[in-house]
């Protein structure tokens, strides 16, 4: 073999051997390490010793004098060092949708007796969290209520859990969606309290949102157009809020103005913001029928049905609305269908919400 | 240039031709893509109609993207299309619509990508509206000039189509010479080249088949029609043998064999036809389909060649092996169709009334008779061919069709005059298969004077007179109703009354008419409140008849049909108002009276019933059954005075007879009700006893003897009351029920319900001496039969422990004396059901009582200790029955009715709570489910309805009263009242017709009243859910 051939060779050893040693450390820092705590945020993973978790701040001690703080509303997901493999992978279940999964995984969770009181209260918020979402998903209220109940539960138990605001916040959503406007109320305010404007605004919308159910309009206005100025970058928030003061046009006899407004709105609204265009269409049937124009009102929320049905409680609206519609029209059928809908697949029964 | 040089340029040519293509047609943006899609879903829904109003609507819409107004018309005209295809109508008009749709579209957006599509679809939409142009012309009876002028639409469509076909052609075949090249050079232009391929064979096949339609538009002796079925003819050809391999080639080898047939070439046919069916053995998809519709033409040309056992065979061999459902597709009926027409010749054929004939006559209705049941362009020709003579009716064949107006009147008249002698003949017929002959008689007669007066009409010359014109109409008119074609009937008659009203035979037309709308009205499946178009229409023809002939008989029997409707719809005030316009000295005003006197009767009864939700004012009531008094009388009255005259004795006299012996009772004057019931003319058990004709009708007997019964008991004969008594049981039992006994039952409970209703009517109106007399009558009679030694069965002790419980419960919310008798009739009837039970224990045969009454007996005694204040007792009864099955829905509704009559004699919400909730742990689970378990289980069963609604009805109930036992200042009142107003609501959203009209109405009396309660000041009940301006549609969203 020639000196260069031998040369190359050497040279191509220890590159690759640089190579290997550098996707090892690559790999090990993408994974969490053995013996760390992992919190991810914004699509960021960092690993350290978590020495501080509490409602206004994680913080993440990175080692080598490095400390991160972390805004507590925004992480998505959290390993501690302490807790089983059972509870990391019930939790990436959860992440990934799949929620009856993330459940069943929690059930088979055995925990020692001297187990580390938070590992305890992430089994909580995870359990609460996966049945809320499930809630969400079938719209069925006795489902939504004991989903409710857990949320509740926990936020009592730990008032100071760096969770507290999603849990606040779906407390709160989950209340509105059963009724409870009053219950409701309590769990804004406190999200109105949150030291960052995020949190505040989507609270503020939530609230608006529950003036509305209220029929108090001139609040929910009040609030809706406070919203639409403060929304500031925040372009999606700024279209929630123009439906719903759409909503309040259409309640108050300005329903000529509500169907301008939700009008431009829809042309504004991305075309994969399924959840918002459903709910700019139910505010577009609204306004038509309180305008008296029925088969407008009809093909508003024909299209929540045919293209937004996939946000259970929208669905649900446009469906109330179909029944009574059809059967003005004197399509007793069409209107027979849309009521065999929400009892078979939403298990809606006359005593529900 | 070198070919390396040649092939860049040619990349970039066509880059440049990617790119300009871009730029001329941008991507679809988001906004037409979800107007697409919706679209879309409301056409996979089947809401053509919604979708044509949506792409209409999204003309002037400010949110239509402008990538998608440049295709509405083009997506409007497709809808119509489908629609079309899809079952919807295929009329001029949407196809006319369809027509202008594309060519705007055309027109306006000349360079976009579905103009080729859209040239071709419009090209098939001139087809159809040539070949709807052409159908239109053929119809029989159309004079001359009209049928040339529609041939000649129809060949303008069709040059039309032609010239587009032809275009499309071109344009295919251009594109298929550059693609051929183009693949040769580059195989990655193959999938082009084959699309362009099968666009060229599509024209072609387009053309072709134009070319055909435009012949078909020519008499079949022309030689415009030859010419252009040989030119078609050739087309056709040159495509089977160039394409015999693809389904396209078969279909065009399909079509030779049509031409040829109509050419007269039969062999010819045969062979081609034979030779697609071969080529397509053993195959599946579309190419199934296109070798059954071989075989369907191959039938067709058999039956021309008169080689009907040929056809016959090939059906035959086919229905062998077709697959399931294969028999019902177009094809198949196709198949069916020439079968049924090939046998039918056959059984012409076949010696009369020889096995041969009788077999082929049964193979040919089963085959006509299934193209008959299936929709379809068939299905009509298979209905006509049923009634061919060979099948028992005569019919009007195409030999004896007439060319003159003389001579279809003149047929018209004889088959008229067949029907006047028939009619007179039935009425003498003296068994009846002779009236079945008759009647078959009759049905042709009718059918053959209606089609020829329809070829009259249509070959009328100019100069003929109004008044033949009217006779001939008027004569349809009553053909019409006849043939039980009532809206035919109305129409016709309706027009004849007011274009000649001083025609001798407009009043009878009218009345027809009138007659007419009736029945429409009481045929109509959807609910009486939706039947405004009958009702409307009588109203209108009424008025008119009222004001052109004020006297005439005709607007009295038209007025009748009117109020009759008017007390279907429970209008009470437009009843009285059509009565008062009926003359005193007419015969049909007893009738008239005697029907309001029952509506007026029966809304009594139902507002009394309601009283539980809402009390009635009593000077109302009062002045009803003042009121159905006053004309039940009145019109008996009248009815006497016929008699006296020389009348007779009719059903709606002895009805009204027995109707007014009940407002008799009820009013408690139960000796008038004995005369009438006994009068030796027209009493109703007078009649009955002389087992008189008149009164075996439906459950007359019974109905009369049980009232009987009542009025007996009522003025305390009971010797006699005993008599009725066992004359019910003989005549249920001689009425042949398989379970008499059953029968007898039922009618023990509806007595014993009826004298509950009377009893709490009579004290709520304040009548308690004839309460009193009443239930002293009935006690007194109870107390006889159950001392009986003998006679005592299952079933009348049953009814005496229930009379028993009837009469407790009539008692019901009195004085504190009445509540003492109230428990003294539970205890009685607790103590009968006792003895039941103890004998059904007893017997070891199980004769005694029919199966399942010891549970029966078990939910009874449980009632009536309810009924006694002994509820724990009741409540202990009940849940061991339901520890033993949980599921037994009949005890867990009385549970629920026991807890709720506690709550009721407590006024303790946690019993009302339990109500509803239920509760009673046993093995770990609540064994009583509550009126809320009750619904949820029944829900998704039908035969649980009524169950379910009243389940529900008592929730909304039971909050109520939890409500009112709180104070006013309470907020958990307002929640609870909040609760049952939403809980209406809901119902109305999920169960929109909310268990049928009477439940509705109960809905809609306790909504209203927690609606007051709520303080609402004009409680709207369900109507506020109807109408939505009094009431928020939003919800808040999440």
């Amino acid at each position: 073999m020639g000196n260069r051939t031998q040369i190359w060779q050497i040279k191509c050893g220890w590159e690759l051997c640089v190579l290997v040693c550098v996707a090892a450390v690559c790999w090990r820092a993408s994974w969490p390490q053995a013996k760390a705590d992992t919190v991810r945020y914004g699509g960021v993973t960092v690993s350290g010793k978590i020495i501080q978790s509490d409602a206004e701040r994680v913080v993440i001690d990175r080692g080598q004098n490095r400390q991160e703080t972390i805004h507590p509303f925004r992480i998505e997901l959290v390993f501690f060092d302490e807790e089983p493999s059972t509870l990391r992978t019930a939790k990436l279940a959860a992440v990934a949708g799949r929620f009856e999964e993330a459940l069943a995984g929690l059930e088979r969770i055995q925990l020692p007796d001297n187990v580390d009181a938070k590992v305890k209260q992430e089994m909580d918020y995870l359990q609460a969290l996966c049945r809320w979402r499930l809630a969400e998903a079938s719209a069925n209220p006795q489902v939504m209520k004991e989903a409710a109940d857990l949320l509740e539960q926990f936020i009592k138990q730990n008032p100071q859990h760096y969770r507290l605001w999603q849990a606040a916040e779906g407390l709160a959503q989950l209340l509105l969606s059963l009724g409870r406007q009053d219950e409701a109320q309590q769990y804004f305010a406190l999200l109105q309290k949150a030291p960052w404007p995020e949190v505040q605004l989507r609270a503020q919308l939530a609230s608006a949102r529950a003036a509305l159910a209220a029929k108090n309009f001139t609040e929910a206005e009040k609030l809706f157009d406070a919203l639409v100025a403060q929304s500031g970058n925040e372009e999606r928030l700024r279209q929630m809020a123009i439906v719903g003061k759409a909503r309040v046009l259409a309640e108050t006899g300005r329903s000529d103005e509500a169907i301008r407004l939700i009008q431009e709105t829809l042309q504004a609204i991305r075309p994969e913001d399924i959840p918002l265009r459903g709910q700019a269409y139910n505010a577009l049937g609204l306004a038509y029928r309180r305008a008296g124009k029925n088969k407008e009102a009809i093909l508003a929320y024909l299209h929540v049905d045919l293209l937004y049905s996939n946000v259970p409680a929208e669905h649900v609206e446009c469906l109330e609305n179909l029944v009574e519609l059809f059967a003005q029209v004197g399509q007793r059928e069409r209107a027979e269908a849309a009521a065999a809908v929400l009892r078979e697949r939403y298990g809606r029964t006359p005593g529900g919400s | 240039m070198d070919g390396l040089s040649k092939r860049w340029v040619g990349w970039l040519c066509l880059l440049l031709l990617l790119g300009v293509e871009s730029l001329l047609f941008p991507r679809q943006s988001a906004g037409a893509e979800e107007a697409e899609r919706f679209v879309r879903g409301l056409k996979e829904r089947g809401y053509y109609d919604l979708a044509i109003e949506y792409l209409q609507d999204m003309r002037t819409n400010p949110l239509c993207p402008s990538n998608f107004r440049e295709v509405l018309d083009y997506e409007l005209a497709t809808t119509y299309i489908e629609w079309i295809t899809s079952g919807g109508p295929r009329t001029e008009e949407v196809l006319e619509q369809a027509r202008s749709a594309f060519e705007r579209f055309l027109r306006e957006y000349p360079a976009r990508p579905e103009v080729g599509q859209a040239a071709f679809q419009l090209a098939n939409v001139l087809v159809e509206l040539g070949k709807l142009k052409r159908q239109q012309a053929e119809q029989p009876g159309l004079a001359p000039p009209q049928r040339d002028r529609l041939l000649e639409e129809a060949r303008h469509h069709l040059k039309q189509a032609e010239e587009r076909f032809a275009a499309a052609e071109r344009r295919a075949y251009e594109r298929a010479r550059t693609l051929e090249e183009e693949a040769k050079k580059d195989p990655r232009r193959e999938a082009d080249r084959d699309e362009a391929r099968r666009q060229l064979l599509l024209a072609r096949i387009h053309l072709a088949g134009v070319v055909y339609e435009l012949g078909r538009t020519y008499p079949s002796n022309s030689a415009d029609y030859k010419q252009r079925l040989q030119d078609a003819l050739k087309r056709y050809e040159e495509l089977f043998e160039k394409y015999k391999a693809f389904t396209a080639g078969a279909y065009a080898g399909i079509q030779v064999g049509r031409i040829r047939r109509e050419l007269g070439d039969l062999p010819g046919s045969v062979s081609i036809l034979k030779t697609v069916i071969a080529l397509l053995s053993g195959a599946e998809g579309d190419d199934r389909l296109v070798a059954n519709e071989a075989r369907a033409e191959l039938m067709e040309t058999y039956i021309a060649q008169k080689n009907f056992k040929e056809a016959v065979a090939v059906a035959e061999e086919w229905n062998k092996e077709a697959r399931q459902g294969e028999q019902s597709t177009r094809e198949g009926l196709m198949i069916a169709f020439a079968a049924g027409r090939a046998a039918l010749e056959l059984a012409r054929q076949a010696k009369p009334n020889s096995p041969e004939q009788r077999q082929n006559v049964t193979s040919a209705r089963r085959y006509l008779g299934q193209v008959a049941r299936f929709p379809g362009s068939l299905r009509r020709e298979a209905q006509a061919l049923l009634n061919d003579p060979l099948f028992g009716q005569p019919a009007l064949s195409d030999r004896q069709l007439p060319a003159t107006y003389e001579e279809a009147r003149e047929k018209g008249d004889e088959a008229w005059a067949r029907l006047v002698v028939g009619l007179g003949r039935l009425q003498q017929a003296s068994n009846p298969q002779e009236r079945s002959k008759i009647e078959e008689e009759l049905l042709s007669a009718t059918q053959e004077a209606l089609d020829l007066y329809e070829l009259s009409l249509r070959l009328q010359p100019e100069e003929l007179s109004a008044q033949e014109l009217t006779l001939i109409r008027f004569r349809m008119c009553y053909l019409f109703w006849l043939k039980q074609d009532y809206y035919r009937a109305a129409v016709l008659g309706e027009f004849l009354a007011r274009t000649n009203p001083q025609s001798p035979l407009a009043r009878q037309a009218a009345e027809i008419a009138a007659k007419a709308y009736r029945v429409l009205y009481i045929q109509a499946t959807v609910p009486k409140e939706e039947r405004t178009f009958e009702t409307q229409k009588l109203r209108e023809l009424v008025a008119w008849m009222s004001e052109t002939w004020p006297t005439e008989s005709e607007t009295t029997e038209a007025r009748m049909m009117l109020l009759d409707t008017a007390v279907d719809n429970r209008q009470l005030e437009e009843a009285r108002q059509v009565l008062s316009q009926i003359p005193e000295n007419s015969p049909r005003r007893a009738e008239g009276e005697i029907r309001l006197g029952q509506a007026i009767w029966s809304s009594y009864a139902q507002a009394v019933d309601l009283a539980a939700e809402v009390p009635p004012d009593k000077t109302s009531l009062e002045a009803l059954v003042e009121e159905a008094q006053k004309w039940l009388a009145q019109g008996l009255e009248r009815k006497k005075a016929q008699l006296a005259q020389g009348g007779s004795v009719d059903f709606i006299m002895v009805t009204a007879a027995r109707e007014l012996a009940r407002v008799y009772l009820e009013l408690g004057r139960p000796q008038e009700a004995v005369q009438l019931l006994e009068d030796s003319s027209f009493g109703p058990l007078t009649l009955i006893r002389k087992n008189d004709p008149l009164v075996q009708r439906g459950n007359f007997v019974t109905d009369t003897l049980t009232l009987a019964l009542r009025v007996y008991v009522a003025v305390q004969d009971l010797e006699r009351a005993e008599e009725i008594m066992a004359e019910l049981e003989r005549a249920v039992a001689a009425a042949g029920d398989r379970d008499a006994a059953q029968r007898l039952t039922q009618v023990y409970i509806s007595l014993a319900r009826q004298l509950q209703g009377s009893l709490r009517r009579l004290r709520q109106e304040g009548r308690d001496q004839e309460a009193e007399t009443l239930t002293k009558g009935f006690e007194l009679f109870l107390t006889k039969l159950r001392g009986r030694d003998a006679g005592n069965t299952f079933t009348t002790l049953n009814w005496v422990a229930e009379t028993f419980y009837n009469l407790g419960l009539s008692l019901e919310g009195g004085s504190e004396s009445e509540q003492t008798r109230a428990r003294e009739y539970y205890k009685s009837a607790a103590s009968v059901y006792l003895d039941i039970l103890k004998k059904i224990r007893a017997d070891s045969t199980g004769q005694f009582a029919p199966p399942g009454a010891e549970l029966s007996v078990q939910l009874r005694l449980a009632a009536a200790l309810r009924g006694m204040g002994q509820y724990e007792q009741a409540i202990n009864l009940l849940v061991k029955l339901l520890q033993a099955n949980e599921n037994r829905v009949n005890v867990q509704v009385e549970l629920a009715k026991t807890y709720q009559a506690w709550g009721d004699a407590t006024d303790k919400a946690e019993y009302y709570h339990m109500a509803i909730t239920g509760g009673h742990k046993h093995e770990n689970r609540n064994v009583f489910w509550g009126w809320q378990g009750i619904a949820r289980r029944v829900a998704p069963f039908a035969q649980y309805k009524n169950i379910f609604h009243e389940a529900w009805y008592n929730i909304m109930l039971c909050r109520m009263k939890q409500a009112l036992l709180l104070s006013e200042r309470d907020p958990r009142r307002a929640e609870l009242l909040r609760q049952a107003e939403t809980d209406a609501f809901r119902i109305y959203q999920l169960y929109p017709d909310m268990g049928g009209e009477e439940m509705r109405a109960k809905y809609d009396a306790l909504l209203r009243r927690v609606q007051k309660l709520r303080g609402i000041a004009n409680p709207s009940g369900i109507d506020a859910v109807v109408k939505p301006s009094t009431r928020a549609v939003s919800r808040a969203g999440t």
